[in-house]
């Protein structure tokens, strides 16, 4: 019962953004932009980390990019090949404590197989400002540019992925 | 009497390992403020306080050192004669009791030289005097002649900061000096403030992120098993984030050094150093 009120404050939200003035790329993404703020907005005063679950949620990557599951022993590789992810330059990981001079500019990846779902590792991969605007982490795939413009190539991000899967 | 004896052992041995936590992220690092208010760091700290301790120690012994034998080098080359007159830039600058300019060369450059009617290095500087001076050829830029006799003129600044001047035809090369510092590069689009200023002390690829000051240029590299001039190690920075890397004395690099020489002040020059 305590939490009835502001849900239906937020169903209401949500609904009002049906004729948002907000101006972006097409409708949809309008709607899509209105109600991640709108809920972002309420949801902070229900629950803590709510925002930030609602807002990684809809914002993730929930294809694969190859339409494949990847290989997480590729995916190993590519993690700690300082030529590909390079990831342990800036992370720890626990899993791969053999490997000494692990960085310590970004959180450590322990867990994260539990803590995010696949849509929302690949969205870290591909582009990780879109959940950390500030983020000195680079973007690791770009589907637009040649695979030269990308530092990863969408199979790699999949293999990726399933590693991380991994460490839980 | 027993018990001493094996906390003496067990001591000795443990102190085998103590040199072996080089990593210590709550390692206190001795700063200082910067000259300028418009400095971006709030504090300066030399290159040697984020490098192990046992690295720390070979550059302070000039005997351990491994990139001073190019000092000496230097200065061999210093006096050596050469060109169809058989000068040295002893001839005219004298040994390294000379003039206070010499002992400061290393300091004032990169800076706008009036003839070339450009903001050059001191290898530049170097090249045009053997040129016109001496009647030699001029030294490649990473030749082992031109980074001893940078390494040489490097040590006699040691302990002064950098004297660069900012003000007037360096204000160009200085503004986009900063401007490139600033920028995004490479694959990882990553710039050197990204990390040089806000993420120094850092753990990243090994190392401790440090706060990319110059002054321990030209540098014994110890993972390159070589001496580098700053420029080469400017390379090594593109290539890290997947950049193309420039030619060394790139117009580039020289805005680049003038401006690195600017915000590294007031810390002493500690050329030549090592670095991991």
């Amino acid at each position: 019962m305590a939490g009835s009120p502001r849900r239906i404050a937020l169903l209401l939200a949500l609904t009002a953004c049906g004729g948002s003035s907000i101006v972006s790329a097409t409708p949809a993404a309008n709607a899509a932009e209105c109600k991640r703020k709108a809920a972002g907005f309420y949801l902070q005063f229900a629950d803590e980390g709510g925002a930030k679950k609602l807002s990684m949620s809809l914002q993730a990557m929930p294809a694969s990019l190859t339409g494949a599951f990847g290989d997480p022993e590729r995916g190993k590789e590519i993690l700690t090949n300082r030529q590909k992810g390079d990831c342990l330059s800036c992370h720890k990981v626990s899993a791969l404590s053999s490997i000494a001079d692990q960085g310590g500019i970004g959180p450590s990846l322990d867990g994260c197989g539990s803590r995010y779902d696949d849509g929302q590792l690949r969205q870290m991969i591909v582009n990780p400002k879109a959940y950390f605007p500030n983020t000195i982490m680079p973007s690791y795939y770009s589907p637009d540019g040649a695979s030269e413009a990308s530092v990863l190539t969408a199979p790699e991000v999949e293999d990726l992925v399933s590693y991380m899967k991994t460490l839980k | 009497m027993q018990a001493t004896y094996i906390a003496a052992l067990v001591l000795a041995v443990a102190s085998l390992f103590a040199g072996n936590s080089v990593y210590a992220d709550t390692e206190i690092r001795r700063s200082i403020a910067p000259a300028e208010s418009t400095n971006p760091l709030k504090e300066l700290i030399q290159g040697a306080e984020f490098i192990p301790a046992q690295i720390r120690a070979q550059q302070a012994d000039d005997f351990d050192n491994p990139a001073f034998s190019y000092v000496e080098s230097g200065e061999i080359l210093w006096g050596t004669p050469e060109g169809p007159a058989g000068k040295s830039c002893q001839t005219c600058h004298g040994g390294d009791q000379s003039p206070i300019s010499i002992k400061r060369a290393a300091a004032n450059y990169p800076k706008y030289f009036g003839e070339s009617r450009q903001v050059i290095s001191l290898s530049s500087r170097i090249n045009i005097c053997r040129k016109k001076n001496i009647g030699a050829a001029p030294w490649g830029e990473d030749s082992t002649e031109m980074v001893s006799l940078l390494a040489y003129l490097g040590s006699l600044g040691r302990g002064a900061p950098s004297a660069v001047d900012v003000e007037g035809l360096n204000a160009p090369v200085f503004e986009h000096g900063q401007k490139l510092f600033e920028t995004k590069l490479g694959l990882l689009q990553l710039s050197c403030a990204q990390c040089h200023n806000n993420n120094y002390g850092q753990k990243f690829g090994g190392d401790i992120v440090s706060q990319g000051h110059p002054l321990s240029y030209p540098s014994f590299k110890v993972s390159e098993n070589r001496v580098i001039t700053l420029h080469e190690r400017f390379q090594m920075c593109n290539r890290l984030v997947r950049a193309e890397p420039q030619q060394l004395n790139a117009p580039d690099y020289v805005a680049l050094e003038l401006y690195l020489s600017w915000r590294s002040k007031s810390l002493p020059i500690t050329a030549p150093g090592v670095r991991p």
